[in-house]
This record gives structure tokens, sequence and C-alpha cells, in this order.
């Protein structure tokens, strides 16, 4: 009988409100500082990406025009994770590299097809607007959401299957999961996986946000987010995109690579309040060998606390349950991103051997071990698990180990 | 592959040749096409175009998007076929759809259109809480849902998988949107379309629908009586890598998609007694395919009889694989190969016995169906009889 492979993250990349790569979120991660700033161009989304990634990230000029906020996110952190795995695509391992990743937002403004059709409406009424001369003839491309994932293979030639999940916050998290089973099927040799997602311009999404995601009305950015307190009041829309380099650790063997961490699996579940892929996750590693947990813990009060009778149901009140936190005090909530991004913070804490606090938290909503206010310096991390959830139901974790033969 | 082997028990269709199985059955055994000259209504003026619509009674759609009322419908017919109970089994749900063109919903709730909400109101609707994925892959999407739901029950997470998707495009937005593509049929044309593999053939035509499978182990099925429909041997995908709009020039990203899924599938391709095609009817992307095929079996000579159902429905986009693995498991049941209609003048690049004009019966015992999206996805699957 065949063993599955091994995998192993070998590269990693963020990009986030006000961080432009792994290591600055990182240091603004364990030092527990905002990266949150009032918005001039969206009120009340505080977590915006300050400075775009730079144009020129795909080859071909006229994919330029197709790529939106999103992809653009996308486009500068695979740059960042495949330079970071060290990775060198050979002709004969392009085919077996696959992308998957969970695409958040990537609508565009309709205004201008629109207003070709009212324009000739305007000179008569019965006319056929024809083809528009005007108009980007690939503003199609624009708005479908695997635009971006296959974007990235044609930039670096990666000929295996490209999947792009749209299942909502927990759509990144659920990518990196299909990225660990691709590799360990066989179906692929290595997988840059991870998710993407851009706050949007229009009234309609600003609504859908601060509906959605019960926007925090706290006026200072750097409190508005404060998961698992108990004067929290919502969440802090944010926006940005992380991947992961994900290979098999016979791969990354073979090519004398570091890993960071070991992916040793997960689950989905679509059930509100289900702590059952917790349970999964946790019932992966040894009992008692979970050292951290990367909550979802948003900030709002319906999902941290279901996420706390979660966390309690599957460890109790033993003295082994990991410590919490969460990455959202910091940059906010970058729903398909959020996942992937508690993934490379966890990769970063294995490395650093610190778990990063959660800087609002002063009143802790329940009797667990958050790691409130400064980071906690840690001998060794063994095993982690990253959550991530989405309102409607969909549910995901991903358990790491930090023994992965090569760190 | 493991030994898992991978059962359909239910279908759903809503295509623009019928909204059940047996109306489905009689417009593909009788060519018969569901392409029209279609008005669609724009701030008061109007825009036409060839399409393929279904028939939907406002009715049905109750507040909800097209797309919705769509896929609500196909996922529903699909799960009472199978007589799904989500308290006897773990049950999970893969869903992909385009989105509702701005236009087509201008009076309901944005969240309504979009794409991220749809898995989980599906799972809802229909008790899944097992793993439960979103996913759009362009035309490929419906292929690309069935392979996730294999896999899934492969890997024992679930007992059943309901893959469902639903797309429609008919709205002025999007029409002018692929008019700027070039890749429409022309409406105007003194001959039928769309023409898949014929030597005029100008481009494909809109249609819309959706098509639902329910994928079950094999083994569950049985222990509860289910009627297996058909088995799926297997699933492939792979990406062209080359570019958004155009396939590779030698269909590199197909051919390996179509090679991993008789892998997947532990069979040869002298296995495979039928091929039903992508094949929207456009210059390149028909010959491109052929090239693909040819490329798998050989030659021309030793390929089975590939057909495009799209002529009779249009391009259903995210819903298309999900519709033609519907009418594929349709075909084995009853023995025929759907035709390509329109069909008249040969074109040396796409020389196959494409079933032109009428079904032809045929003994079939393993299928395939191709799936080919923008951005370069190709994703394909093998079906057969169940024994």
């Amino acid at each position: 009988m065949r063993t599955r492979p091994r995998v192993v993250v070998t590269g990693i990349a963020a990009v986030s409100a006000g961080v432009g790569d792994a290591e600055e979120f990182w240091c603004y991660l364990r030092c527990g500082q905002s990266r949150l700033r009032p918005s001039c161009a969206i009120p009340g989304c505080d977590g915006m990406v300050e400075h775009m990634p730079p144009t020129g990230l795909v080859k071909q000029r006229r994919h330029e025009r197709v790529v939106n906020r999103a992809s653009s996110f996308l486009l500068a952190t695979a740059a960042q994770a495949i330079r970071d795995a060290a990775w060198v695509t050979s002709d004969e391992r392009a085919d077996r590299v696959s992308v998957v990743v969970g695409m958040g937002d990537s609508r565009i403004d309709d205004s201008d097809i629109l207003r070709a059709i009212c324009r000739t409406e305007n000179v008569q009424r019965e006319e056929d607007p024809g083809r528009p001369a005007d108009i980007e003839p690939l503003r199609r491309l624009k708005h479908l959401p695997n635009i971006g994932p296959a974007l990235l293979a044609i930039e670096y030639g990666f000929g295996g299957q490209v999947m792009t999940f749209v299942s909502g916050e927990a759509s990144g998290l659920q990518a990196v999961l299909e990225g660990f089973h691709l590799v360990t099927s066989g179906r692929a040799d290595a997988v840059l996986c991870g998710g993407a997602d851009a706050l949007q311009w229009t009234s309609a999404s600003i609504r859908e946000l601060s509906e959605r995601l019960s926007c925090s009305p706290v006026r200072d950015p750097a409190m508005s987010c404060r998961p698992f307190d108990l004067e929290r009041q919502g969440t802090a829309p944010s926006e940005g995109a992380a991947v992961v380099w994900l290979e098999s650790l016979d791969s990354a063997a073979a090519r004398g690579a570091r890993a960071y961490a070991e992916i040793l699996g997960g689950a989905a579940r679509c059930e509100p309040g289900s702590s059952e892929p917790l349970r999964i996750g946790a019932a992966l590693c040894q009992p008692g060998d979970v050292d951290v947990l990367f909550a979802h813990g948003d900030g709002t009060h319906a999902a941290d606390a279901s996420e706390v009778e979660s966390i309690s149901e599957v460890f109790g009140c033993s003295r082994q349950r990991p410590r919490i936190s969460s990455i959202k005090a910091v940059i906010g909530h970058a729903r398909a991103a959020s996942g992937p991004l508690s993934v490379v913070a966890a990769c970063l804490a294995i490395r650093e051997r610190v778990v990063p606090g959660i800087p609002n938290l002063q009143r802790p909503a329940a009797a667990l071990p958050f790691v409130g206010g400064a980071s906690a310096p840690v001998d060794a991390i063994r095993r982690m698990l990253v959550m991530a959830s989405e309102p409607t139901g969909a549910t995901v974790c991903v358990a790491l180990s930090a023994q992965s033969d090569l760190t | 592959m493991n030994g898992v082997r991978i059962a359909i028990t239910g279908l759903g269709v809503l295509s623009p040749i019928g909204d059940d199985i047996a109306s489905t059955t009689a417009a593909l055994l009788s060519a018969r096409s569901g392409v029209g000259l279609m008005s669609l209504d724009w701030n008061g003026g109007r825009l036409s175009e060839l399409g393929a619509p279904v028939a939907l009674h406002p009715s049905q759609t109750d507040g909800r998007t097209r797309i919705q009322s769509m896929l609500d419908y196909a996922t529903d017919c699909a799960v009472d076929a199978a007589d799904v109970n989500s308290e006897q089994a773990r049950v999970g749900a893969c869903i992909g759809t385009g989105e509702t063109p701005a236009d087509a919903a201008a009076d309901r709730e944005p969240q309504l259109r979009w794409y991220q909400h749809q898995a989980s109101r599906i799972a809802r609707r229909i008790d899944a809480r097992g793993p439960v994925y979103g996913c759009y892959t362009a035309c490929a999407t419906g292929n690309d849902l069935i392979g996730l739901g294999v896999d899934t029950i492969r890997r024992g997470e679930a007992d059943i998988m309901v893959c469902a998707a639903a797309d429609s495009q008919l709205a002025p937005t999007s029409v002018l949107e692929f008019r700027l593509l070039n890749a429409l049929a022309d409406r105007s044309a003194a001959l039928p379309q769309p023409r898949p593999f014929d030597r005029l053939r100008c481009g494909f035509v809109l249609g819309e629908g959706a098509g639902a499978v329910v994928l079950e182990s094999a083994g569950h099925a049985v222990r509860r009586g289910a009627q297996v429909l058909a088995e799926v041997r297997g699933w492939g995908a792979a990406t062209d890598a080359y570019s958004l709009t155009r396939g590779h020039p030698a269909a590199a990203g197909a051919t390996r998609a179509i090679r991993a899924a008789l892998q997947d599938s532990g069979l040869a391709p002298t296995d495979v007694d039928y091929v039903n095609a992508h094949a929207t009817g456009t210059a390149v992307g028909d010959a491109l395919e052929v090239v693909a095929l040819k490329t798998v079996w050989g030659s021309a000579a030793r390929l089975p009889p590939v057909s495009s159902t799209k002529s009779m429905t249009g391009h259903t986009l995210a819903a298309s694989s999900l519709l033609e693995c519907a009418f594929c498991v349709i075909a084995l049941q009853r023995q025929f190969a759907p035709p390509t209609v329109n069909y008249e003048f040969a074109d040396p690049d796409c020389d196959i016995d494409c079933v032109p004009g009428q079904a032809r019966e045929l003994e079939l015992n393993v299928v395939m169906s191709s799936a080919l999206g923008f951005g370069g996805q190709n994703a394909c699957i093998v079906l057969s009889r169940f024994r």
C-alpha cells in the first residue's frame, strides 16, 4: 500500500493592512501593534492596503488590464512565496504544480457598460448597442474570481489544476486544506495555496460589509477589533492576501528546502457552531500536544461566542488546553485571506518560538488561556491549529506540526 | 485512485431542452434545439441576441435570482431522486454558480447575486453538514465540482456529495461583454447556430440552466438500496498556463486533463465508447479540442463518436459540464450517443465522427465528458455503467 506523502510548508507570504510582506506582518503581530488606519476611501473600512503592489506583476500587457485589486494582492504574495520557497520551476515539474485559492470580492463597477447601454438609448431607444467601442474588451474576465489564480498559473507556467474557492471567509483556509489533499493524493507535487480579498468601492458592498461582518462602531481603528473581549463590538473589515507553498516532504528534502511546518490535515464542515472541525484537527495531534490555537476570533459577538463554546467543548478544562491567539486585532478581518494569514502567522510563531498576543484583549469573555496583550515567548511549539469560519456556517480547521524533519 | 467506487444516485436537470429527465431524454433523442432569437429588455430598449433560455415561470423565482431558482430546482430534483436523508448519511455539497448580472437583479439584495453565499445556502437547504465547497472555475466548474466530490468521498469524509451548478447570463451586460470578446455566434447569420465542429462555425450561443448530480460511495448506495444510475470512474484537471482567452496551440492542458482522467479511472482511451465534448462552436476552441482528443487517442480514426450537446442547449457556462454529465448518464442508461445538431460542412481541422444531425443508438459502457474554461482551465470526467 502506498504511503501518503507528508506535506510541508516551504514558502510563505502576506500582504494586508499596513503590511507588505510576511516579515513585516510578523513584526507588527509580535509587538501587538495595530495596522488599522482610518480610511479616506471607504469610511469605516480601516484595514485597507495602503501601498498597492506594483504593476508589472504579469508579463502580458493585455493581462494587466484584467488584474483587479484582489488579484493584484494574490500575484504579489505569490511572487514572494515562490521566492521564499526558492522554488525553481523546471519544465518537467511545472505540470505537477497546482494553484488553489480562496478568492473573495472581485466585483467591479458595472457603470461603464450600463452607461454604454444608456448612451445608445439616448440616441435611439430601439437601437441595439452592438459592440461598444470604448469599453475594455476583456472586462468580463476582470470580475471572474478564477482569473487571478489562472493568471498566476500563466505567469509561472504551473500546469496542474487551478481551483478557486468562493465560499466566503473560510475559503482561503479551505484552499490550504485542499492543497494538502492534492499533494497527499498524488495529484500534485507542489501547490501554491491561500486566499485573497479586497475591500470594494461600491455602496452596495459597503452596506453588505457593515451588515454581514458586523463592523465595529468604535472610531479608534486600533481599538475597533477586540477578539474575545467582553466589550468587543464587531470586526474591522480588512483586505489582503496570504499564500503558502506546499510540497511533499520528499520534494523539499530533495532540493534542500527549509520547512516552516508540516501540515497534518484538517477538516471542513458546514454547520453553524459545529465543533467537529476543531475536534478532527485536535485528533490529528497527540493529546496534549496542541500548544497554540490561532482562532478565527473576528471580534463579533456571535462568532467569538460560538468559537469559545467549541474550544471549551473540545479541550474542556484540561490543563493541556492550547494557548489561544487571533491576528485580527492587528490587521482586521481580511475575509478570504484571513485563514491563510493565520497559517503564515503560525509558521512564523514556530520559527520564532513566540505566540503573538491579542493586543486589545483586556477583559476576556471566557476563562480560556487567551494570550492577551503582549506576545508570549515559549520554549517550543509542537502542534498548532488554525481556524477560519464564516457567518453562514462554514468552518475549517487545519493542523500544523513543527516537527517536519526539515526544521 | 483508492478502492472506493463512486455511484451516481440522483440527477437534476433544468436546461433549454428540458426540465426533467424524461423531457431531456426526449430532446436528446429527437435532436431538438433550445436555441432561438431572444429579445432582452434594457432600460426601455431592446437588444436582440441568439440565446437558449430555460422555461422558468416568474412564480418559480419567488424573490430569488434566476440563478438561485435554477440551482435550487436542479438540486432539489437530484436530492429527491436519490432520496438523500441527511440524518442517516454524512452529506456534503459542491456548489458552483456564475454571478447574476447587475441588470438582471437590480431589485434584489446585492448579496443574493454573489458567488459567496450559494454554497452555504444550498447546504442549509438540503441539510448538508459535511464538507461544503463553493467553487468557480469558469466553464470547467461542473467537472471540477464532481472531482472535488469524488475525492471527498474517496477520502472517507462523506457518504454522499451533492454537486450542483447553475448559470444565467442572458442579460444585456453579459451579452455585451461576450460580444466584446468576439465569442458569440453571429446573430444575423443565415445558417442555424451554434455549429460545433462545422466548417462555418462562428461562435457560441449563450444558454442558461442548472445541473445537479448526487455522488455516493457505491457501498453506501447498495447498502441503502438506492438505484445506481452510473458510476464515476475518475476525473482529471489541468491548466494550459498559456492565455486567459486562447487555448494552448497544442491543447496541452486539455490533453493532460483527459489523460489524468483516464489514469484516475484505470482505463485506456480504447475503453471509451463516446465523448461529450466541450465544443461550444468557436472556430479555434473546437479545433483545439479535437487536437487534444487526437493526441490522446493517436488519430482521428481511433476516436469514438464525439458530439457536442451545446449545439442544442447553447453554452450554459458554469452549469455546462454538470448538465453534460447528466446527459452522459442518460446516454449510458438509454444506450445512445446524443447528436451534434446544425452540423453540415466538414472541417478538416475537426475530422471526427461528431454524430451529426440525429442521435445514434450505440452500445455504451464508458463515456467521457470534457470541459474547458476561460483562464485555460480544463477538467474531464469518465463515467461508466454500474455493474
